[in-house]
């Protein structure tokens, strides 16, 4: 039920499963990256305008906001979508030094509510399917997954797991439906820093400014805008640590069948639980 | 012939030097010659002889050169004794060397078995000391290993790991509750529990007693982030759950991240 796309993208849970993973150096564990951008998901929409400070008026250039805009408006409104990104991650040792790790990221959606996953950082590997009732994560190189019921839209889902799981996929913010329309409510600042090439391509260079982040878009033009690289400085971290995810690859013509986003665990997977946040 | 005043002096001067080149002592071919031409021949003749040596005070006298040799021999003999002591040291140094290679080869292929066999001790801290329970070896701990007494038993204790001395080898067990070390191993990490403060490594956990530490039964709900190689896997209750010496432990992602939950 998998080769329509199996071969060209996304693998089949069993396969994910059976595959075996690079060493992984044993380091102080990372913030996960759905945790990290927890903070983008947050300043990005999930807080109405009115939190903003009244004394300070936000000040964006309108060609940045434009920018952004389109490609976060053509983002919003595809059906479907799949795309591949380069991961690279600050991590804030106790010692007050930082370290960097890389991962490959890959996502499909399909609106209103499928979802997959799948990341492969230094320090962990693991894949999400949400089916529109049901999410499973797989943690793939210790082979231990969970469920948990969460009936409803992407939207939803994001909003409940970081309620009540404490995290969120990753560059959940991005695949919001409302994410052009309330990208900036709570941005101080806006400007365009200049053009950039980004894998040859052509990009604008946008940075945005807000009371617990920045945020830095590089984005292509035309009529088909895309984000090439967002770039994520979490200001209230030591050291000013930094997510940033190059884009590599869009696809909104990539076919996706419901195979896509279920999950049937492998022989020898051993099921766990979420544990819930405590508030 | 009437004789000037400058052939006078000539004369006298060639005989002079007739007179000089016949008194001249020689060398060793014509010392003989010489000294039968009127030299005396004690002089020469004593030079060569072996009991000469004694009638020469000048040169110190037979003992200053045998002290002189004895401290030459004695230099030499210490200069022996070093470069013997030093080749040793070196063999040992070489020896030593072989054994880290040797270590680091059984650690490494040691994790790479971990891999292949014990996902939960994936994110095990790499490069410390560990050998799983069960592991025998003719040889005791190396040297800094401490005796412990627990209980009437006593374990060899050694970078976190307790040895069991059974019959002519050495066996690794699970670390005894109520062991007291006086210091924390390499690699341990804190751990969030209903007690006071703990630290753990490869399923040990540890608790300040004093100015040492002493092993602890965990509370349930700790947590942590890997298991040791040798645990098992079972189901409790319809759950999975991994099995570490006495201790149960169930899988539960916290926040994203894999942990492993006592189980009380």
């Amino acid at each position: 039920m998998y080769e329509a796309w199996s071969g060209g993208f996304l693998k089949s849970p069993a396969e994910i499963a059976g595959e075996r993973q690079p060493e992984e150096k044993t380091m102080k564990r990372s913030r996960p990256a759905g945790v990290a951008f927890a903070v983008c998901l947050a300043l990005l929409g999930s807080v109405p305008p009115e939190a903003a400070r009244a004394e300070e008026k936000p000040s964006i250039e309108p060609a940045a906001r434009q920018a952004l805009t389109a490609a976060l408006e053509r983002i919003a409104g595809a059906k479907a979508f799949t795309f591949r990104a380069e991961i690279v991650n600050d991590v804030a040792l106790p010692s007050a030094k930082k370290l960097q790790t890389v991962g490959a990221l890959e996502m499909a959606v399909r609106r209103p509510n499928n979802l997959f996953s799948s990341f492969d950082g230094e320090q962990n590997s693991t894949r999400l399917w949400y089916d529109g009732t049901t999410l499973t994560m797989l943690k793939v190189a210790e082979n231990v997954y969970a469920c948990w019921q969460a009936p409803g839209r992407l939207d939803d889902l994001f909003a409940t797991m970081k309620d009540k799981l404490g995290f969120t996929p990753p560059l959940a913010p991005l695949l919001k439906e409302g994410v052009a329309a309330h990208a900036f409510d709570r941005v101080r600042t806006g400007s365009v820093v200049g053009p950039a090439t980004i894998g040859g391509t052509p990009c604008k260079h946008l940075v945005f400014r807000g009371e617990n982040a920045d945020w830095q878009f590089w984005v292509t033009e035309g009529a088909a805008p895309l984000i090439k690289r967002v770039v994520i400085t979490r200001k209230k971290e030591s050291g000013n640590t930094q997510y940033a995810a190059t884009f590599l690859e869009w696809n909104f013509e990539a076919p996706l069948p419901d195979a896509a986003f279920s999950f049937t665990p492998p022989k020898g997977t051993a099921q766990c639980e979420f544990q819930p946040v405590k508030r | 012939m009437r004789m000037t005043t400058g052939m006078s002096i000539a004369t006298l001067l060639g005989a002079a030097c007739i007179v000089a080149l016949l008194t001249q002592p020689g060398n060793a071919a014509t010392r003989g010659e010489t000294s039968r031409q009127g030299f005396s021949g004690g002089d020469f003749d004593d030079f060569g002889s072996p009991d000469s040596f004694g009638a020469f005070d000048g040169w110190g006298g037979w003992n200053d050169s045998d002290w002189t040799l004895l401290e030459m021999q004695d230099q030499s003999i210490s200069s022996a004794e070093e470069s013997a002591r030093e080749a040793g040291r070196q063999k040992r140094r070489d020896e030593l060397q072989v054994i880290e290679q040797k270590d680091l080869k059984e650690h490494e292929a040691y994790f790479d078995d971990i891999l292949e066999t014990s996902q939960a001790a994936l994110k095990a801290p790499r490069g410390i000391y560990y050998r799983k329970p069960g592991f025998t070896s003719a040889e005791a701990p190396p040297g800094g290993s401490t005796s412990i007494e627990v209980s009437g038993s006593t374990y060899l204790y050694d970078q976190g790991i307790f040895w069991l001395q059974q019959g002519p080898q050495y066996t690794v067990v699970t670390a005894p509750i109520g062991a007291v070390v006086a210091k924390l191993p390499l690699g341990v990490t804190r751990v969030t529990s209903r007690q006071a403060a703990a630290w753990y490594l490869f399923g040990t956990f540890f608790a300040q007693k004093g100015n040492a530490f002493e092993v602890i039964k965990p509370s349930a709900g700790t947590q942590v982030f890997y298991l040791p190689d040798g645990y098992s896997q079972e189901k409790a209750n319809g759950v999975d759950v991994y099995r570490f010496g006495d201790t149960l432990y169930r899988p539960v992602i916290v926040q994203g991240i894999l942990a492993y939950q006592v189980v009380g």
